[in-house]
């Protein structure tokens, strides 16, 4: 499918305008404006509850907005597919099939995205040092693996196509101190060497910090803090969370 | 202690999800349980005279005919108890690090076993068979003869429990029964062996001899020692939680993918149906279903009603359309955000469904062509079915699958499995089941059979020309349900 038009694009990559999802009348997001910039790595922090979730799949098109919409590449998410080309997800344990092996659910996700064999093989040497022997030729099932690796091969997948957006949900949670510190590299990595925009929601103030450069804090659906990454943003956020 | 443990059991029976389910399929399932029940109680009040007139053999008393049939039931009451029977999964996981002796903890897993309504089943035809020829016993047999057979219940039971740890999940045994079966029927109808008569033999020892009753009564005693045996020597979390990681080599599955994206499709689904506890139930039920066709296309009954046989012909044509078809997107709920946000067609997602229900029916249909041996009208009927079933049946099945927005657990085994089933399952039968024979009804009464079976077959035969034009407006009418499908897989 010809995804061109993303090249030659200028303005926000993300923009919401009027957004609100309520749940039996009790609102969960209430975004009056939000414009995500080209390149920009977008951190949500929040407790549960706040809304990132909902935003995300907002923005996935997975559940219906009750107001507003969100336009991605300028074209509204849930009235074309066009942004599936080029944007890569992990939310949680439903974006892998879990009776495939990892290399056949690759290979699936590959073929969707019109990858090459040396894409894949490319792509495998990439993230060789976060599977660190424990996921690919194991010969196990995605469900037989510990909940750290399935996630390791949700947030894999999501990358491999090296899509122009990526949304991930709690990308740290569950993976061992090691495979943290990796895929923080890895995603520093991505972001020097080609164009993407990069949504990320942690409740790991330090790595969130450290990777993103906007930080936005939700509560109760609605953005409270909304500030450019600096020194001194991990003790606003910790002032915020601690009160 | 024991106190607890039924304490705990009895609240996990009123917490289960069983009373969340919807009182239409409780009612449903009640009044079938009802109808069984009176059906077995029907059968024990009139078994005596049942004997006596078709099965009376002579010179020989009916309480020793109904010695013959014994070895039989307890074959089948083990089949059909592998195949139905619970048990109760190891409620013990929470337990084992609390200080309850194990044994302890074995045997009320056991004991539990026995509240089963499949003991009760036999109890109901057993006891008016027994109060009913109470006089025909000699001397003092009948009350050991009673115990004997009670004890033959509750040994199945407990060889039940045996057997299912052993034996569940592998796929050969179905064929194993199967075979039996075969090699059963023909010894039995050549005379070669005749279990019969080994079994009317057996049991007529114990009414000679009623002190061979003991023997009986050890049955179900040792084979709960063996059980209990067996699940202490399990207790261990390494073996509750012991998944099989068996790895299917997909091999020639792979060459699917030669054919693009419906390729990929196709083989993750083909995946799905090998790697899943139930949906293999559904793969190895549905040939089950090919060999319908035998009970009802020659009972005489059936012989000249065509619209019953047309009945017959949509389940022996439509066995796997009909079992896999009814929750149709359904079994992608564990993963179904993966297929609304990767970069898939919706159109294509569909026609490889549509292609996922077409092979498997004609393939269906061209397995049952041989019944043509019972009469050409049978393979008249079953093309119109199977066009019905391929033209007509297979889009009912695709536009509802956007109904379909209840989570179904794969890993659950699909016998007598009604997790995941709703009002819609049984609404979808009335136009895939009901409407073909009112279609066929007043075509043939008033313009003769042939013309009944051409306008079904006709309406299927239309449908499949029409397959794209279908497929998109099913697709076009799917997308606008996706936000409701999605959000109801997401609840458990």
């Amino acid at each position: 499918m010809n995804t061109n038009f993303i090249a030659d694009y200028n303005g926000p990559v993300i923009k919401v305008a009027n957004l609100s999802k309520a749940y039996s009348s009790v609102k969960v997001l209430d975004l009056p404006q939000l414009d995500i910039p080209r390149g920009e790595t977008f951190g949500l922090v929040g407790n549960n509850g706040a809304g990132k979730t909902t935003f995300f799949r907002l923005l996935l098109d997975l559940i219906k907005a009750d107001s507003g919409e969100i336009q991605s590449y300028g074209q509204n998410v849930a009235k074309t597919e066009l942004w599936k080309n080029y944007t890569g997800s992990y939310l949680d344990e439903g974006f892998v099939i879990d009776f495939l092996t990892p290399e056949e659910y690759f290979d699936f996700v590959a073929a969707l995205n019109g990858m090459s064999k040396g894409d894949v093989d490319n792509f495998k040497d990439r993230f060789a040092d976060i599977f660190n022997g424990e996921i690919l030729g194991t010969k196990k099932y995605i469900r037989d693996l510990s909940k750290g690796n399935q996630k390791k091969v949700g947030i894999a997948a999501a990358m491999m196509s090296k899509p122009a957006i990526l949304i991930l949900d709690e990308p740290f949670t569950n993976l061992d101190p090691s495979s943290q510190i990796r895929l923080k590299n890895m995603l520093r990595a991505e972001l020097a060497e080609r164009d993407v925009t990069m949504l990320i929601s942690s409740h790991d103030l330090n790595h969130v910090t450290e990777v993103c450069n906007r930080i936005v804090v939700l509560e109760k659906g609605t953005i409270v803090h909304d500030m450019a990454t600096n020194d001194s943003t991990l003790e606003i956020l910790e002032q915020y969370f601690a009160g | 202690m024991i106190k607890w443990l039924l304490l705990i059991e009895w609240k996990k029976s009123l917490r289960s999800s069983i009373w969340q389910r919807n009182v239409f399929l409780n009612i449903f399932l009640g009044l079938f349980m009802v109808y069984m029940l009176l059906i077995f109680l029907i059968m024990g009040l009139m078994l005596d005279r049942m004997i006596g007139e078709g099965l009376e053999i002579e010179g020989v008393e009916v309480i020793r005919v109904f010695g013959g049939g014994l070895l039989y039931y307890i074959g089948v009451d083990l089949v059909w108890r592998f195949f139905l029977q619970k048990m109760p999964e190891m409620s013990a996981r929470p337990l084992l690090h609390m200080p309850i002796r194990k044994s302890r903890m074995a045997g009320f897993v056991l004991l539990r076993t026995l509240f089963s309504p499949l003991n009760l089943l036999p109890l109901l035809v057993v006891i008016p068979f027994f109060v009913s020829t109470y006089s025909d016993f000699p001397g003092s047999a009948a009350w050991p003869w009673l115990i004997a057979i009670l004890s033959v219940v509750v040994a199945n039971n407990f060889i039940t429990f045996m057997l299912k740890r052993y034996l569940a999940d592998k796929t050969w045994v179905l064929l194993l029964i199967l075979a039996l079966m075969v090699l059963l029927f023909f010894l039995e109808r050549t005379g070669l062996i005749s279990l019969f008569t080994v079994s009317r033999v057996v049991f007529s020892l114990l009414l000679d001899y009623p002190l061979i009753s003991v023997v009986f009564i050890a049955l179900p005693v040792l084979f709960y020692l063996l059980d209990v045996k067996m699940v202490v020597s399990r207790l261990y979390l390494e073996e509750i939680d012991r998944r099989k990681s068996y790895q299917v080599n997909a091999g020639r599955m792979e060459g699917l993918r030669r054919f693009g994206e419906i390729g990929e499709l196709l083989l993750v689904e083909l995946k799905l149906m090998m790697r899943n506890k139930r949906t293999r139930t559904v793969l190895f039920m549905a040939p089950l279903l090919l060999l319908y066709g035998f009970f009802f296309y020659r009972t005489p009954m059936y012989q000249d009603k065509t619209g019953w046989l047309i009945f017959a012909g949509l389940f022996v044509t439509g066995g796997f359309l009909i079992s896999y078809g009814q929750f149709l997107v359904a079994w992608e709920s564990s993963y179904f955000d993966t297929i609304l946000t990767k970069n898939i067609n919706f159109s294509q997602y569909f026609k490889a469904k549509y292609l996922i229900l077409l092979i498997p029916t004609v393939a269906a249909w061209l397995i049952t062509i041989p019944y043509v041996f019972l009469g050409l009208n049978i393979l008249k009927i079953n093309t119109a079915a199977f066009l019905f079933n391929a033209g007509f049946n297979i889009y009912v099945y695709m536009y509802f699958a956007a109904y379909n927005n209840k989570r179904i657990d794969l890993s659950k085994g699909g016998m007598m499995n009604y997790q995941g089933v709703g009002a819609k399952q049984f609404l979808v039968a009335l136009p895939v089941m009901v409407l073909p024979i009112l279609i066929y009804m007043p075509f043939g009464l008033f313009f003769g059979e042939d013309t009944g079976l051409l306008v079904v077959g006709g309406i299927g035969f239309i449908g499949l020309l029409l397959r794209n034009l279908i497929l998109k407006q099913i697709v076009a009418f799917f997308v606008t349900r996706k936000h409701q499908i999605a959000s109801g897989f997401r609840q458990n």
